[in-house]
């Protein structure tokens, strides 16, 4: 910082502390965000059911997920290969709409280290609305090209996919590596749907059913080769039964379990049958990543909104005092170059309210937290979350930068309106009229909303991670935000860098 | 170190407010700056600090440009608008973020509140409960924080009580004195008066004299006549009708131009006027004003004072 910047932030911070009202409007920003936190806690109220048994299965990377489908299956030793002719793949879903089909329907191939929960796995699989994918260990999916045969190939802890139109002509689709692959794994063909779900969301009210679903595939020449990926094919011959052993019908983990009383039971039923070198399997179930559940850590946040009402206002009267009171003459004929009074304004307003907005939410979380756990949100239905979690300071960090960013904005709109009502408006208008909208507008309107407006820098408050393939209804109103954390505040980091650029233009061009 | 202003131009849309305005503020005196409202004194004040772009020619303040100055405040020390501090701040600390922003010590808002004569209750106070004239010394007191070679005050003396005034013409007087540069405007003549060592008039963005005080005045006086009458209707007639051009300038007191004292005496003995008190006429500087703003071309190319 050269001498003439630093005398301009220290003379910008005298300005900031000297008037009093600011100091004290500044400080109730802090004691709103923790209010606010504490009571946005108070609300629900969870009675959890259950002891540790019902925890769902840990996957390889040490992450519970959720691991449920029907299985037809052999035992592969070592290095080889399975393939298979999927004849046909078809979506069932219980209820009045017969033509509603689940995109996430699936049936394919699969190599997994064993049948029970949890295991690794690495699969080459169907959608009824999502392609031919190549997924593993749960939490990695990969989009590969389509076709009706599909091979896995197992070399050593790496698996190679291939897909054929024909069973003659092959293309390699991708390859991955199993996290923990025992020597002898089972491998064969399986089916699984997670529950389909309805939403209709109208302006003001959302509403979700889940009914069952079904996948049922239908597979023929269904293969099980040794060796290392040579002679598939010509591997243990045509036909059902090859391959080191018979079939076993396994259906893997518990399915999606619907409330009791909720709905007749389901028309269709897990199964698998053998017969003539066909094999059918209807499953249900989901393989894949929990979900995201209640976000605790952005729910004890709920202050920040609040408190960035307040830091708006002061932002943007910090600049427009200025002009109100002739001080920027004063400022100018101080200080002639103009930019500097901008970037100076802008470091210390910026460096106050971070500072200010992260002491509040390190006040506010653990006593939101604490009241939360009253409420029964506690393990072991719902995880402890600490100051010292990463994905913790993550949010409060992101979110005093997000409420600094903001405030800042709401100066540099001072700088180009000059008018305190009108930068706070515009301000408000971007920031908060889309957190309000998305809640209200059609997912998709709202998803777009909080993608392009500064609003999308609250997504860094979120800590469920999303996965694309995992459906499950992304809302707003649930915290689940279109932008990954860190990324979102990219967002409205661009309108600040464009706002202030006017700003500075303005300053420059303008009469003082 | 001077102020040297050369054929500055402004258009405010569709007013002229600048109209190839240029005069020098020369150090070591005191320069009036003078003009009706809106003849363009605080106009050319802030293009002299680089606050307003001219649209035409140039303000020095020593030979450079005001935004181009190393150190700003030590060169020229300006109080252009008394309220410009914002009224929640104490005014020691509107003069405590000046002399941060300006690489200032601190000891200057001491010896600059005692320049004032601001007590330290009074520095200590939020601005928004100063009277006009605290205001004006708290401005003052920032315009001499840098203890600059060059003093710009826009209508220091408005709102000061008659003690403000008289300490304001003091301070004046002895900054010029100490070898600076001073430019102060007003738009009463009468306030300068005793203090200017030299005037600028302005009006209508043009500048109308630019003058010593004695030159001024001598001007303005030119070859008038007053004469007291307790018949002030008939002497007018009477003076008139001998070619005079007559002001009445009181109840009994009527001023002659175009006759010198000889012919209107003489003139009024004819008509049997009465009179009394008849003298050559001493113009004050608040007459001279109104002279000139009143005419300002004619007098303009009489005395052909404008640089």
């Amino acid at each position: 910082m050269s001498a003439v910047m630093f005398r301009q932030v220290r003379a910008e911070w005298t300005k900031l502390r000297s008037v009093r009202r600011w100091t004290l409007t500044l400080l109730a920003a802090v004691v709103v965000t923790v209010l606010v936190s504490m009571l946005g806690a108070s609300g629900g109220q969870v009675s959890h059911i259950g002891g540790p048994d019902d925890q769902p299965p840990m996957g390889p990377e040490g992450k519970r997920v959720r691991d449920a489908f029907q299985f037809v299956h052999q035992e592969m030793r070592g290095d080889g290969s399975v393939t298979a002719h999927l004849a046909s793949l078809t979506s069932k879903v219980d209820g009045v709409k017969p033509t509603e089909a689940e995109p996430w329907a699936k049936a394919g191939i699969m190599v997994k280290g064993s049948t029970k929960p949890g295991a690794s796995f690495v699969a080459l699989l169907a959608t009824h609305g999502h392609g031919t994918r190549l997924q593993h260990d749960f939490l990695h999916d990969k989009s590969v090209r389509s076709g009706s045969w599909l091979r896995l190939t197992r070399s050593g802890s790496t698996f190679t996919a291939y897909i054929s139109d024909d069973g003659t002509n092959w293309t390699k689709a991708g390859s991955v590596k199993a996290r923990s692959m025992p020597e002898t794994a089972q491998v064969g063909v399986y089916a699984a749907s997670p529950l389909h779900t309805e939403m209709e969301r109208r302006f003001g009210s959302t509403s979700i059913s889940d009914v069952p679903a079904h996948a049922v595939g239908v597979f023929d020449h269904v293969t099980v080769g040794a060796g290392s990926g040579a002679g598939v094919g010509a591997g243990s011959g045509a036909g059902v039964g090859a391959g080191s052993g018979a079939w076993t019908k396994t259906k893997v983990g518990e399915g999606p379990v619907l409330p009791p009383g909720e709905g007749p039971p389901s028309q269709v039923q897990d199964g698998s049958s053998i017969t003539d070198g066909t094999i059918t399997v209807t499953g249900s179930g989901e393989i894949g990543p929990l979900p995201r559940g209640m976000d605790l850590v952005q729910r004890s946040m709920q202050g920040v909104l609040v408190g960035l009402l307040v830091m708006v206002a002061v932002g943007a009267l910090y600049m427009t005092s200025e002009f109100r009171h002739g001080l920027v003459r004063t400022t100018f004929t101080t200080a002639p170059r103009r930019g500097g009074m901008l970037a100076a304004k802008s470091l210390v307003l910026g460096a106050t309210v971070f500072v200010l907005s992260a002491v509040g939410l390190v006040i506010a979380f653990p006593l939101a937290q604490s009241r939360m756990r009253a409420s029964g949100f506690k393990p072991p239905g719902f995880p402890k979350w600490s100051l010292t979690d990463p994905a913790v300071l993550r949010a409060i960090v992101g979110s005093a930068l997000l409420v600094a960013l903001v405030a800042v904005l709401a100066l540099a709109f001072g700088a180009i309106f000059r008018h305190s009502a009108a930068a706070i408006a515009v301000v408000l208008a971007i920031v908060l009229v889309p957190q309000i909208l998305a809640s209200a507008l059609p997912l998709g309107a709202s998803r777009l909303l909080l993608s392009v407006t500064p609003a999308a820098g609250f997504a860094v408050q979120q800590t469920g991670k999303s996965y694309s393939f995992a459906p499950e209804p992304c809302m707003p109103d649930d915290g689940c935000y279109p932008l990954a954390p860190w990324t979102s505040l990219l967002v409205p980091g661009l309108y600040l860098a464009v706002a202030l650029l006017l700003a500075w233009w303005a300053l420059r061009r303008r009469d003082a | 170190m001077e102020i040297e202003v050369e054929g500055l131009r402004k258009r405010y849309g569709p007013v002229n407010a600048l109209d190839g305005v240029s005069f020098t503020v020369r150090a070591g005196m005191v320069t009036g700056f003078v003009g009706p409202n809106g003849a363009g004194k605080s106009t050319t004040m802030r293009i002299v600090l680089g606050l307003d772009a001219a649209d035409g020619g140039r303000a020095l303040v020593g030979g450079r440009s005001y935004r181009s100055l190393r150190d700003p405040l030590r060169a020229v020390g300006a109080m252009l608008d008394a309220s410009s501090a914002h009224p929640g701040r104490r005014g020691r600390d509107h003069l405590r973020w000046i002399a941060h922003s300006a690489g200032l010590p601190a000891r200057r808002l001491d010896e600059v509140l005692a320049i004032v004569g601001l007590s330290e209750s009074a520095a200590k106070r939020r601005v928004g409960g100063y009277s006009l004239g605290m205001r004006q010394r708290l401005g003052i007191a920032a315009a001499l924080l840098g203890d600059p070679e060059v003093l710009m005050l826009d209508e220091p003396v408005n709102g000061l009580d008659p003690e403000g005034i008289v300490w304001i013409r003091g301070l004046l007087k002895s900054l010029a004195a100490e070898g600076r540069a001073v430019l102060v405007s007003s738009h009463l003549m009468g306030e300068l008066e005793g203090t200017a060592d030299r005037l600028v008039v302005i009006g209508r963005g043009r500048i109308i004299a630019d003058t010593s005080v004695p030159e001024l005045l001598e001007a303005a006086s030119g070859g008038r006549v007053a004469l007291r009458t307790s018949a002030p209707a008939d002497a007018m007639a009477v003076l008139s009708r001998a070619g005079g051009t007559v002001a009445s300038v009181g109840a009994d007191a009527l001023t002659v131009s175009g006759l010198d004292a000889q012919s209107t005496v003489a003139a009024l003995s004819a008509g049997r006027v009465p009179f009394s008190e008849i003298s050559a006429h001493r113009a004050t500087l608040e007459e001279a004003y109104m002279e000139l703003t009143r005419d300002a071309t004619e007098f303009h190319a009489q005395a052909g004072g404008v640089a």
